[in-house]
């Protein structure tokens, strides 16, 4: 705590110079990313079919995070993708609701049909879960602490 | 990569705003704090030195008076010696060593003058005693060379006027008188001795002497000499009054300490008061207590002036202070209307927190669906354990009864024969293996279901039971009827694949009635502006090789009347035609497969070739 006035001052001029909210912000926005993870894959197991395998292989994705700080806004960015045996597979269309598929395996002309699914396996989980406002609360409160 | 799904969380920092109104309204508290200690501060440097320069400028007053005190004894001491001085050589002498003495009262008197104005300030410490003490004692030291001073003005004033008036006043004088009382005595035995011869002659002097002053008129000076009291007492009432006036503000202003000196000061009236009433008392002293008075009391008001600066100053900082305590309050109440404006703010936190929890409330309630969801998939799960657990004992049953079954037969030979013990064994081989597949079959299809596997496997095991009847004895229709009969795996040919597709069909049915919605034709008007019957004409022929139509008869007629140029420019000629318009829907799936192919061929030759 501050000596004085001209001290407490100093402190939250500090607190402002040094940008410490954006870093707590940083620090703790790192920790819902597990959590987030789990609820993707929970949610390709409860929504997709499962006809094929098709949810158990959608939660197998590889969901990567990736932190970027755009002036006073941190933004993390999730990317979900997998290679399949044509290519990278096309997992923001089945994001949307969309599934091309093969017929039993027939890869050939003719053979690829596209199936509607329930959309937002992926980004829905990431937008509705309430870890965010929560590390963002955290990250306030521990910046404020010094001050308080 | 274009492929993969992205979601972006986006937590903007905006409390850099309520942070910095905060820090400004501290920042300003922290400024009048420290306006506040410097005032302090300087008030205290001033008070120090101030009581510093009082303490030097009391010592040196002091000295000087003590000086002047020896000088004055000396002065008494010659004068003494000149009233014992036998001749006149020795009175020369001293009296020319008594104006010496005199001069040098008179330089020290200077000197004491020329502490006015070396007491700058307040004293530090002991303000309200240490200046009661000296006005009291200034005041009581004035209070006697005050009246002297009266005494002398008058009557100095009537010496001004004459001999006698001069001679009165050296008279009033000690050292006069004892002078006088030793030369009287001398004179009286010198008379004796010596007058005798000049008796006649003095008393003829005193008759001329007698004569002379009876020329003077005394009653006429004296009345003179009385107008000058009414002046003389107007100018010390204005002083008095200008003094109690001064006084009263300064009392005003100084506050507590002030009443003090006014106590003080109220002496040196008394002793003023006094003053007038040895006015008309004797001119004792009157010469040297007029310097002394000025003395004195110039040093002492100059002292009191200074000190009531100083007392005054003092309050006035004194005063300062509580509005620097209510600058310091307001800039409290701007940090209180930053804590507000934060609080508000914290308000709208709370309104969204609410509007927050109220969303988590929901979300609570998703999650308890959520979890009754997550118990249904648990307890199917563990149902798909068991019945994995179950196909994998079946297939072992599966492969034990037809290694046992192989064994019976090899054994026994053919033979089905329910008469013998060997053909009732076969049977009962056959049957248990029956059993045993149809079990490992039926598991196959609830845990995979009738997928191109099961019932490829389904084949192989019913071939498998086909092979050992056969070795039991049947022929192969025998066989195969008997495997329809007990073993309960159907021919893959007869495999009827049943798919829920009442709702793709009606998918299908919906999008057919959404295409069948679209109008076969559709009518477009087409305004056309024309500027030249060729054009005209050109438009038309355009218009017709469409096989929708062309212009209308009326509008053409109306164009070709103007010879084809539309009068005015800006009247526009509208023609009506049909334009039909063909859904041919094969082109579009013909298209979606050519872009399909494209893509399957452009991925096989990436996979083979690598990229383009």
């Amino acid at each position: 705590m501050a000596e004085s006035i001209g001290a407490y001052a100093r402190e939250i001029g500090q607190l402002i110079a040094e940008q410490r909210v954006l870093d707590e912000l940083r620090t703790e926005l790192r920790k819902p990313v597990p959590v987030v993870r789990k609820a993707i894959r929970q949610r390709a197991l409860a929504t997709l079919p499962r006809g094929g395998g098709l949810n158990k292989w959608a939660a197998a994705i590889q969901v990567k995070a990736k932190q970027e700080v755009l002036g006073k806004t941190v933004r993390v960015k999730l990317t979900g993708g997998r290679n399949s045996a044509g290519g990278r597979s096309d997992i923001r269309r089945m994001d949307k609701g969309n599934v091309r598929h093969p017929t039993f395996g027939n890869r050939g002309k003719g053979m690829w049909h596209l199936i509607v699914v329930t959309p937002g396996f992926f980004t829905e989980p990431v937008t509705e879960s309430d870890e965010w406002s929560a590390a963002a609360d955290r990250a306030l409160d521990r910046a404020l602490d010094r001050i308080r | 990569m274009a492929r993969d799904v992205e979601a972006n969380v986006n937590v903007n920092d905006n409390s850099d705003r309520g942070l910095r109104s905060f820090h400004a309204n501290m920042t300003k508290a922290d400024r009048e704090a420290q306006d506040l200690q410097r005032e302090l501060d300087k008030a205290a440097r001033a008070t120090g030195k101030f009581g510093s320069a009082a303490d030097s400028s009391g010592r040196q007053v002091a000295k000087l008076t003590g000086e002047i005190e020896i000088a004055k004894r000396e002065l008494g001491s010659l004068a003494r010696a000149f009233a014992d001085a036998d001749n006149a050589a020795d009175r020369m002498d001293i009296s020319k060593a008594m104006r010496r003495q005199q001069a040098e009262i008179r330089n020290l008197t200077k000197n004491k003058d020329l502490l006015e104005g070396l007491v700058p300030a307040i004293p530090s410490s002991g303000i309200a005693g240490s200046l009661q003490t000296a006005l009291v004692t200034g005041a009581a030291a004035a209070a006697p060379a005050v009246g002297a001073l009266m005494s002398a003005a008058v009557i100095g004033g009537a010496g001004a006027a004459g001999v006698a008036g001069g001679l009165a006043l050296v008279a009033k004088d000690e050292r006069v008188q004892a002078a006088f009382k030793g030369f009287t005595s001398r004179l009286e035995s010198d008379l004796q001795n010596a007058a005798v011869p000049f008796i006649d002659k003095t008393l003829d002097g005193i008759d001329q002497i007698e004569a002379a002053l009876g020329t003077i008129d005394f009653d006429g000076i004296f009345d003179q000499s009385s107008d000058f009291l009414g002046p003389l007492t107007d100018g010390l009432s204005e002083f008095i009054e200008e003094v109690g006036d001064g006084l009263e503000t300064l009392i005003a202003n100084g506050g507590p300490v002030i009443d003090a000196l006014g106590e003080g000061l109220g002496t040196l009236g008394e002793s003023l008061g006094s003053a007038m009433e040895t006015i008309a008392g004797g001119s004792e002293d009157a010469g040297e207590a007029l310097g002394d008075f000025f003395t004195v009391l110039g040093a002492g008001i100059e002292v009191t002036a200074w000190a009531i600066r100083g007392l005054t100053e003092l309050y006035g900082v004194v005063s300062y202070i509580p509005s620097k305590i209510i600058e310091l309050q307001e800039s409290l109440g701007l940090l209180d209307e930053g804590t507000e404006s934060f609080t508000a703010r914290t308000a709208g936190a709370e309104s969204g927190i609410d509007s927050f929890r109220a969303a988590l409330e929901g979300e609570q309630e998703v999650l308890q669906s959520t979890t009754a969801s997550i118990d249904q998939l648990r307890a199917a799960k563990e149902e798909l354990t068991n019945t994995n657990r179950s196909l994998y004992g079946a297939e072992t049953d599966a492969a034990a009864a037809i290694a046992e079954t192989n064994r019976q037969l090899k054994e026994n030979g053919k033979g089905l024969s329910v008469n013998t013990e060997k053909g009732r064994e076969n049977r009962e081989a056959l049957e248990s293996l029956a059993g045993s597949l149809g079990g490992y079959y039926s598991q196959l299809v609830n845990v995979d279901g009738l997928t191109p596997a099961v019932v490829a496997k389904g084949d192989q095991l019913r071939a498998s039971f086909i092979r050992s009847a056969q070795a039991a004895g049947y022929s192969a229709g025998e066989a195969k009827n008997l495997a329809n009969q007990i073993l309960g795996i159907p021919d893959s040919h007869d495999t009827k694949i049943t798919a829920k597709t009442e709702a793709a069909l009606e998918d299908a049915r919906e999008v057919r009635r959404a295409i069948g919605d679209i109008p076969d034709s559709k009518t477009v008007n087409v305004n056309v502006k024309v500027n030249g019957l060729s054009r005209l004409n050109r438009v038309n022929n355009q218009l017709a090789r469409t096989g929708a139509g062309a212009f209308s008869d009326a509008g053409y007629m109306a164009a070709e009347a103007s010879g084809g140029r539309t009068q005015p420019a800006t009247q526009a000629v509208a023609v009506t035609t049909d334009v039909n318009m063909n859904l041919n829907t094969d082109l579009f799936y013909a298209t979606v497969d050519s872009r399909i192919d494209n893509k399957m061929r452009a991925d096989n030759h990436s996979r083979k070739y690598g990229r383009k």
